[in-house]
């Protein structure tokens, strides 16, 4: 058993409570106690958070890796360390590497070679949902869920076909698996490169309307609702779709929904000036939207936040706008970028801890994301009030491409515990 | 149904994108996992995966289907001690059934299914002969 600590002088944000309260953690392993805790047991070592928030690690949902194949952008190593700066204990590793992650094999290299690596950060992976993520094929759902991979997904590959939809939603349900679906019609979408409006018309590129995310979303929700298949809606961007998640959701259809972190902070103007640093899938959209998104967390219609974390080295970046990759690195950045809405808004701590630690939690089945005796001991300490302005030169990640770059942020991890053991301390 | 109406008890194991539409209201019990299925059974009736009669993946390969839904020694086991196994022909072996079992004389009726199935055949062929002949001579 690791010797245990006793965290003291803390605010304890328990995501499964409404309330922050003072106390403090102790733990091995395991949590063992938590609260008003009288006394140090006998060879303790003692942290004091000096009245800092004591909270579980968080759990991103979406996380790229370029191991293995694209190991110039992240590693499971690099990875690790930027997680565990950001507060990050588990992370969810999406199946785009090369070769994709749609075999046995390699799930199970996953799973033995990132807890070596990843320097305690858990690393599960999940698995394609189609056979090269070419959306024909599903893949082997029974024996890739059996090596360990924890949901399904085709990535940024939405499947076009309905049927394969159909079959991998309703073949799942047979070994009770979690898929992730983006709602995205890649026609509409094709060749757009930021949110369709004015703005982008000012622009002169391109647009995505908010109707690709509609169109595809009814539709998935739809085949959620005909197979009884359980679906994460993944990263939701648009105001538009919420009344169709709500409905759904009301009809009892088996469906969870993510939004991505820069969706709930930033807006379509952050692109203005050609900042390609801001391009993502799906695009930034309107301070509307924005505002609808956060209230959708807030009220739980929306379960879960992601960093959506999509290393991406400058030579795919610094291009013209047009031709330059979307994505962003978000695991650093996550816990701040939440933070904004607390500071902006007033959104309870409790709240928005809850959609990165206790909900992920629940829908991936882990016993992580509770300040609970005998849950895992993973947590972080957090100033939530700290100011610093970002340097994306000084990320931990093997890639920099963050859009929140030299912007002032609040929130700054000063530990991270996984299973115990001090993985990260400003 | 026809087995219901003889007072057996009726279990369909498959997964879900070969189950038909509404086979829960059919009154027999619907398992997605065969192991849960198959335990305190009498009886196991394997059927053919008709794979010529397939557009796009219903299973995504013949290897999970086996290891999921697949007959074998170990999965066998967990039904009544000395159920029988049946199989109307021609056997996937290796995709639907393992051949230890379809070939042991112990377990196996599926030679004398076969060989049944065509003496019915038979007989089918013949009494519609005979009612078509009747016909033709009132």
């Amino acid at each position: 058993m690791t010797r245990p600590t006793l965290i003291t002088n803390a605010k304890i944000v328990d995501p499964a409570k409404s309330k922050v309260e003072d106390g403090g953690v102790l733990f091995s392993d395991v949590i063992l106690d938590v609260g008003k805790i009288a006394g140090v047991p006998e060879g303790a070592e003692v942290v004091d958070a000096d009245g800092a928030c004591v909270a579980p690690g968080l759990i991103d949902m979406r996380v790229v890796i370029g191991e293995p194949g694209a190991e110039h952008k992240e590693t499971f190593k690099s990875a690790g360390r930027a997680a565990a700066a950001g507060g990050v204990t588990t992370l969810v590793m999406m199946p785009n590497t090369a070769p994709i992650i749609d075999d046995q094999s390699l799930v199970d290299f996953v799973s033995r070679r990132a807890p070596d690596r990843a320097g305690g950060v858990h690393i599960l992976p999940a698995a394609a949902l189609t056979k090269g993520l070419e959306g024909q094929l599903m893949t082997e759902i029974g024996l890739l869920s059996e090596a360990g991979a924890v949901l399904f997904t085709n990535g940024d590959r939405p499947i076009v076909d309905s049927r394969v939809l159909r079959r991998a939603l309703s073949y799942a349900t047979a070994f009770d698996v979690l898929v992730a679906h983006r709602p995205e019609d890649p026609f509409l979408a094709d060749g757009g490169v930021m949110h369709e409006g004015e703005l982008a018309a000012r622009m002169g590129l391109p647009g995505i309307p908010a109707a690709a995310e509609t169109i595809m979303l009814e539709r998935d929700l739809a085949l959620a609702e005909l197979t009884g298949g359980r679906l994460l809606v993944d990263m939701l961007s648009t105001a538009r779709a919420l009344p169709a998640l709500r409905a759904a959701k009301q009809r009892g259809v088996n469906v969870v929904a993510s939004v991505n972190v820069h969706h709930l902070v930033l807006n379509e103007n952050d692109v203005a000036g050609y900042r390609t640093f801001a391009k993502l899938s799906p695009p930034l959209r309107s301070e509307d939207d924005r505002v609808a998104l956060s209230e959708a967390l807030s009220s739980g219609l929306i379960d879960v936040v992601v960093s959506g974390h999509d290393p991406r080295p400058a030579e795919d970046k610094r291009l013209p706008f047009e031709e330059a990759a979307f994505g962003a690195v978000g695991l650093e950045t996550l816990l701040p970028g939440v933070l904004t809405l607390h500071h902006a808004n007033g959104a309870p701590l409790t709240t928005l801890l809850r959609a990165l630690t206790l909900r992920p939690a629940e829908i991936l089945k882990l016993p992580q994301g509770r300040l609970a005796k005998g849950a895992p001991a993973d947590l972080m300490i957090f100033d939530p009030g700290a100011p610093f302005r970002l340097d994306s030169d000084a990320l931990k990640s093997k890639s920099n491409n963050s859009p929140f770059d030299e912007k002032v942020l609040q929130g700054a991890v000063k530990r991270t515990f996984a299973s115990g053991k001090l993985i990260f301390s400003a | 149904m026809l087995l219901n109406m003889l007072g057996a008890r009726v279990r369909l194991i498959g997964p879900p994108t070969l189950m038909p539409a509404g086979a829960e209201r059919w009154g027999a019990e619907v398992f997605h996992d065969m192991r849960a299925g198959l335990r305190d059974a009498d009886v196991i009736m394997m059927l053919r995966v008709q794979r010529e009669r397939m557009t796009g993946g219903f299973f995504p390969s013949a290897r999970e289907f086996f290891w999921f839904y697949g007959l074998d020694e170990d999965k066998l086991r967990l039904a009544k001690p000395g159920a029988l196994v049946m199989h109307p022909g021609p056997m996937n072996r290796g995709v639907e059934i393992d051949s230890s079992v379809a070939d042991d004389p112990n377990v196996s009726l599926i030679e004398t299914q076969v060989r049944m199935g065509v003496a019915m055949r038979m007989a089918v062929l013949e009494a519609l002969a005979e009612s078509g002949a009747n016909q033709e001579k009132n």
